[in-house]
């Protein structure tokens, strides 16, 4: 028996002052409320000093640093955090190209301003602005039906993102939409390059993502709209579908071992093609699947996010690499499902084969 | 795989015993003294002596100090979503004390659990899909707004409801913690498992003095916390989507608990049209095991017994593949109808024999 209490003579231990119920509640009450005050003091400091430090906060931070004269450093933080991040607005983009960070300076700009604008809903004549230098005529020698249904996707999809109007300003003309999509942090290639892996694509491939998952190879598409990482091993010398897999990296982590199985069984040198459908992030297991999507030529953080815990899920994520590749060689864009309470928007990664001259 | 820190699992578990062993006397002698205590005499009572309530007061001081542990000590594990645990959760117990001591209608105390749990979806605590026990996914869309609050509101009122017997309430939720510990380590989830932990920890040190023969109670203060943070942790992983433990997993784990709550408001519903829907009753499980003639030790071990059954139905439903898992259902639903149908058997048998003595 503990003691303090008496199992026959509890009652005989009740206080001598009885108090009214409404005074009890207002001593415990107090009590109660003592203990959060207290556990408040000790616990809001703590929190205040780690959000500062948390990367989610790198805009502020960079910001700082800059008012205190450390530009370089401040376009530092501001790019690992677009690295880690992607945010879909247009502040960290202008920052960054306004302190003139390095490999990410020329894509700042533009991405910026594809920002602003879609911040007011896009229009026709803000994508006809936006074009650019890049010439997107060979397009029309090439069998873009990959490419019209990453724009369909991104125009369906990119509602949620943008205050657009897909009967106004879409569907757009498929250079003016190559603009959009190669902006939205996307690539498209029209030298058949594989990123900087030193293959060419045999035929055109087209990965987008956003909601659903295209795997526009050769004008068939081979992705589809279950929850899952879509992937392709395409054969560089013809184009031919050499493995086709989905794998649904929300399920478990078994999911991502049978993908790091699967990536593993493709040759050296063939193509890959990845575009994720909903959510395939939650079950990515670093540990065996990682290296091997950087086997393909992509990287690491750009696979899912320098943090993933601190994006959201249905991540538009699309890739295209060379298995025996370095990470980083490979093409890929991904947009958070969301962050800092903005939503994330459609990907597109496209290779088209360069153009023969007829002899 | 994600590497587990057992170690902290330990010392939150081993933490949160040690300080509800030192707390549980101190606050037993506060409600000695302030004579906040439950006296028999209402016919749903079964206990025969004064007992003093404030146990559970002890689970809310220790709850503060784990998130306060683990926010100082290992932020990479902490959670922004624990804050607002620790604010619903303070107001939750002031209201249980409240109730402890001028007694609430369970109209008042169901609204004010339904508003205070609404606030958390405000904070993240929701799911937009729900994992389907028959595979794949379902898209909650705008049902996730009545998700949250339903959820965490009806499973601290089946907590609440199981407060019934020395050491039933308490037993069930460190059985439907460890059963949850189990999936969550399975799935690499760890704040999950740092709440388990907790709930286990506090939970066991908890029934060294409320095990039959108690000698204090937790009260509502303590049952409504215990339900609310068990109810809230299975949707803490679960900021940005998919319900990582889905929540089919837990409604198996807290089968018994559950169950009650569905008979009970079954026979609420009957007794709706005399105006006597939130009137409590004695009918409740472990009601109608003691009237069948068992001793509160054997129904408690026996509720025990079940719990852990489903508990280990719950982590197979985890563990095995999509499409085995409707067995698992079919294989739960068949071992609660048949409980059903053997409790209304002996009951009609012990009413026969009753009937027979009587005459």
């Amino acid at each position: 028996m503990p003691p303090g209490v008496r199992r026959e003579g509890t009652v005989g231990m009740i206080a001598k002052t009885p108090l009214t119920p409404g005074r009890k509640v207002a001593l415990l009450w107090l009590l109660l409320l003592s203990f959060f005050a207290i556990f408040n003091l000790a616990y809001l400091p703590i929190a205040r000093m780690q959000a500062a430090h948390s990367p989610l906060r790198f805009e502020q931070r960079a910001a700082e640093m800059a008012a205190e004269g450390q530009t370089v450093a401040a376009a530092s933080v501001l790019r690992d955090g677009v690295r880690a991040f992607r945010p879909p607005f247009p502040e960290p983009y202008a920052r960054l190209a306004e302190y003139g960070a390095g490999d990410l300076s020329a894509q700042a700009a533009p991405l910026a301003q594809f920002y602003q604008f879609a911040d007011d809903g896009l229009t026709a004549d803000e994508i006809a602005a936006m074009r650019g230098p890049q010439d997107w005529s060979a397009l029309a020698s090439q069998d873009p039906s990959g490419l019209l249904a990453a724009i369909r996707l991104f125009a369906y999809r990119g509602m949620f993102a943008f205050p657009m109007d897909p009967t106004g300003a879409w569907p757009l003309g498929i250079e003016d939409a190559a603009a959009v999509l190669s902006l939205a942090q996307g690539v498209l290639r029209m030298d058949g390059a594989v990123g900087t892996t030193g293959v060419s694509a045999p035929v055109p491939i087209v990965a987008a993502s956003g909601g659903r998952a295209l795997l526009h190879i050769d004008g068939v598409d081979y992705g589809g709209s279950k929850r899952a990482m879509y992937v392709a091993i395409v054969s560089p010398i013809d184009g031919q579908i050499l493995q086709l897999g989905h794998f649904d990296l929300n399920e478990s982590w078994d999911e991502s071992l049978r993908m790091a199985q699967f990536l593993q069984g493709a040759r050296q040198g063939a193509i890959g093609v990845f575009a994720a459908s909903e959510e395939a992030s939650v079950y990515l297991d670093y540990t065996h699947l990682g290296p091997e999507l950087e086997y393909f030529g992509l990287e690491r953080e750009a696979i899912i996010g320098h943090d993933r815990k601190f994006l959201g899920l249905k991540y538009a994520f699309a890739a295209i690499g060379v298995k025996g590749t370095a990470p980083g060689e490979g093409l890929q864009a991904w947009s958070p499902g969301e962050f800092d309470g903005r939503t994330g928007h459609p990907v597109c990664c496209a290779v088209f084969p360069a153009r023969k001259e007829p002899q | 795989m994600i590497e587990q820190p057992w170690w902290l699992y330990l010392i939150v578990g081993a933490g949160s015993w040690g300080l509800t062993m030192v707390l549980v006397p101190l606050f037993r002698r506060l409600a000695v003294a302030i004579d906040v205590v439950d006296r028999p005499g209402l016919a749903r009572k079964v206990h025969t002596r004064v007992i003093p309530y404030l146990g559970g007061l002890p689970f809310y001081i220790v709850f503060l100090a784990v998130v306060l542990f683990i926010q100082g000590g290992f932020p990479q594990y902490g959670r922004a979503a624990l804050y607002p645990m620790c604010v619903v959760g303070t107001l939750i117990v002031l209201m249980g004390v409240y109730d402890d001591i001028k007694d609430m209608s369970s109209l008042k105390k169901l609204i004010v659990e339904i508003i205070l749990c609404s606030f958390l979806f405000y904070w993240g605590f929701k799911t937009d899909v729900l994992s389907s026990p028959f595979g794949g996914s379902i898209n909650a869309g705008w049902l996730a707004l009545m998700i949250t609050p339903l959820w965490i509101a009806g499973v601290i009122n089946a907590i609440n409801f199981s407060d019934g017997l020395d050491g039933l309430a308490g037993g069930l939720v460190f059985l439907c913690a460890a059963s949850i510990f189990a999936v969550a380590f399975n799935n690499g989830q760890i704040v999950s498992c740092i709440l388990m932990a907790y709930l286990m920890g506090t939970t066991l040190g908890f029934l060294f003095y409320n095990f039959h023969p108690a000698t204090v109670f937790m009260g509502d203060a303590g049952a409504l916390f215990l339900g609310f943070v068990l109810g809230a942790s299975t949707l803490v992983e679960e900021q940005k989507g998919v319900t990582v433990i889905a929540l089919a997993v837990p409604m198996v784990v807290m089968a018994v608990p559950i169950l009650d709550t569905v008979l009970s408001f079954v026979r609420r519903l009957q007794r709706a049209r005399k105006g006597q829907f939130f009137e409590p009753d004695r009918d409740h499980l472990h009601h109608r095991l003691l009237a069948l003639g068992l001793t509160q030790k054997q129904v408690v071990l026996s509720l025990y017994m079940v719990s852990i059954l489903a508990g280990l139905m719950a982590f197979m439903m985890s563990v095995i593949d999509e499409e085995y898992r409707f067995l698992i259902i079919i294989l739960a639903a068949a071992f609660i109808g048949s409980g059903v149908i053997v409790l209304r058997f002996i009951e009609s048998l012990a009413q026969q024999n009753r009937t027979g003595g009587g005459e």
